[in-house]
C-alpha cells in the first residue's frame, strides 16, 4: 500500500470529521478536528494514513479555549502532519491517544499538568514533572500565584 | 594557604601545634564533594575534575555517596521537588560539611528566576558557604571557589558551632 498523498490525506480527514485544513508557511498541513472524535481520528491517521510516529503533544492557550496540538510524522516518506483540537478552558477534556501512539503517554501527562486538560482514558494520569499539590496550571497565560515562593519552600 | 604552625622544641621529633590548625589543615586538604549535578553547570563541574584542570591536585575528589562527602556543590536550579531531595542529601552528609552554590541559578535562580517552579537561590534550602557567579562559571572560577572555601575553613575553629539545618529551617520560616 503506497502512502496517501499528504494533501489528500489532510483533505480527507477534514471532510470525514467535519474539520478544516490550513497550511503553514513551511508547507505543513494543519488539520483541525473536533475534540469529540479524537479517538477515531487517531486510529484513521495511524492505521489508514500510516503516520507511525507522534513527535509531540503540546498545548496552546487561547482566550476562550485550550488547543491541543499533535505533531505527527510518517517514517516511510518523511512527511509531517499536525492535528489540532480545541477543548474548553474550564474542565476541558479530550480522549487520550496513548493506545494508538505510546509516545503520547508522557506528553499528555505534561500537557495535562501545565494546561489543565483532562485526557480521558489515560493509563497513568498522574502529574509528570510538577509536584502533586502544585497550584493551578502554570502555562496558562492567566496563571499567577502571589505567593509561589512560600509554596515552593513549604516543605523546606 | 599557610601550613600548620610547627615549632621546633629542644626535644627532637616533637611537633607543637593547635588542634584547630591540625583539623583545619586536614579538612581543607581533603574536600570530597558529592557528585550532584542538577543542571548544565554540572558539565563544567565534570570538566574541572578531568585531567585538564585536575581538581584532585587540591585534594578535591568526587564521591558518589553523601555519607563520604564533605562538600555539596549545587550546580543548577532547585525546583519544588528538588527541595526535599537536596535537604535529605545535605542531612545525610557527615559534619563538618560545606555547600558551594555554583552558577547564577544556584545563587539566585538565574535566568529562570521568574519561572513558576524555581526556588530563588539554593541558600533558601541549605546553608551556602561559597557563591560562584556565572552562567556557567568557568572551571577556573570553580577552582577559585574551592580555594576560597579552603580559606574559610582555615579561619574556622572547633569551638564554633555550625548552623544545623534545623536552625536554618527556622531562619527560612522567618523570611517566607
Ligand atoms: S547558571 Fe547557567 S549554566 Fe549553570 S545551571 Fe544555571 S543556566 Fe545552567
Amino acid at each position: 500500500m503506497s502512502d496517501m498523498d499528504l494533501n489528500k490525506a489532510a483533505e480527507e480527514l477534514a471532510t470525514r470529521f467535519q474539520g478544516s485544513v490550513a497550511t503553514t508557511a513551511d508547507g505543513k498541513f494543519n488539520v483541525t478536528v473536533p475534540s469529540e472524535s479524537m479517538t477515531e481520528v487517531a486510529e484513521v491517521v495511524r492505521n489508514e494514513m500510516n503516520f507511525d510516529l507522534l513527535h509531540d503533544v503540546s498545548g496552546l492557550d487561547h482566550p476562550d479555549s485550550i488547543e491541543i496540538v499533535y505533531h505527527l510524522y510518517r517514517t516511510s516518506d518523511h512527511n509531517a502532519l499536525v492535528l489540532r483540537a480545541s477543548v474548553s478552558r474550564d474542565g476541558g477534556s479530550i480522549a487520550t491517544v496513548t493506545p494508538v501512539w505510546v509516545t503520547a503517554n508522557w506528553h499528555e501527562r505534561e500537557t495535562a499538568e501545565l494546561y489543565g486538560v483532562e485526557f480521558i482514558g489515560h493509563p497513568d494520569p498522574r502529574k509528570l514533572l510538577l509536584a502533586d499539590d502544585f497550584p493551578g496550571f502554570p502555562l496558562r497565560k492567566d496563571w499567577s500565584h502571589d505567593d509561589i515562593d512560600s509554596y515552593l519552600l513549604s516543605d523546606a | 594557604m599557610t601550613p600548620p604552625h610547627i615549632s621546633d622544641t629542644p626535644m627532637p621529633k616533637v611537633l607543637l601545634t593547635t588542634v584547630d590548625n591540625v583539623f583545619n589543615w586536614a579538612r581543607k586538604s581533603s574536600l570530597w564533594f558529592l557528585t550532584f549535578g542538577i543542571a548544565c553547570c554540572a558539565i563544567e563541574l565534570i570538566s574541572v575534575n578531568m585531567s585538564r584542570y585536575d581538581l584532585e591536585r587540591f585534594g578535591v575528589i568526587p564521591r558518589a555517596t553523601p555519607r563520604q562527602a564533605d562538600v555539596m556543590i549545587i550546580a543548577g536550579n532547585i525546583n519544588k521537588k528538588m527541595v526535599e531531595v537536596t535537604q535529605v542529601l545535605y542531612e545525610q552528609m557527615a559534619d563538618p560539611k560545606w555547600v558551594i552554590a555554583m552558577g547564577a541559578c544556584a545563587v539566585s535562580g538565574g535566568v529562570f528566576q521568574e519561572g513558576y517552579n524555581v526556588v530563588k537561590g539554593a541558600d533558601k534550602v541549605v546553608p551556602v558557604d561559597i557563591y560562584i557567579p556565572g552562567c556557567h562559571p568557568r572551571p577556573e572560577a570553580l577552582m577559585h571557589g574551592f580555594m576560597k572555601l579552603q580559606e574559610k575553613i582555615e579561619s574556622e575553629s572547633l569551638k564554633d558551632r555550625r548552623m544545623t539545618l534545623a536552625d536554618r529551617r527556622i531562619e527560612i520560616a522567618k523570611h517566607v
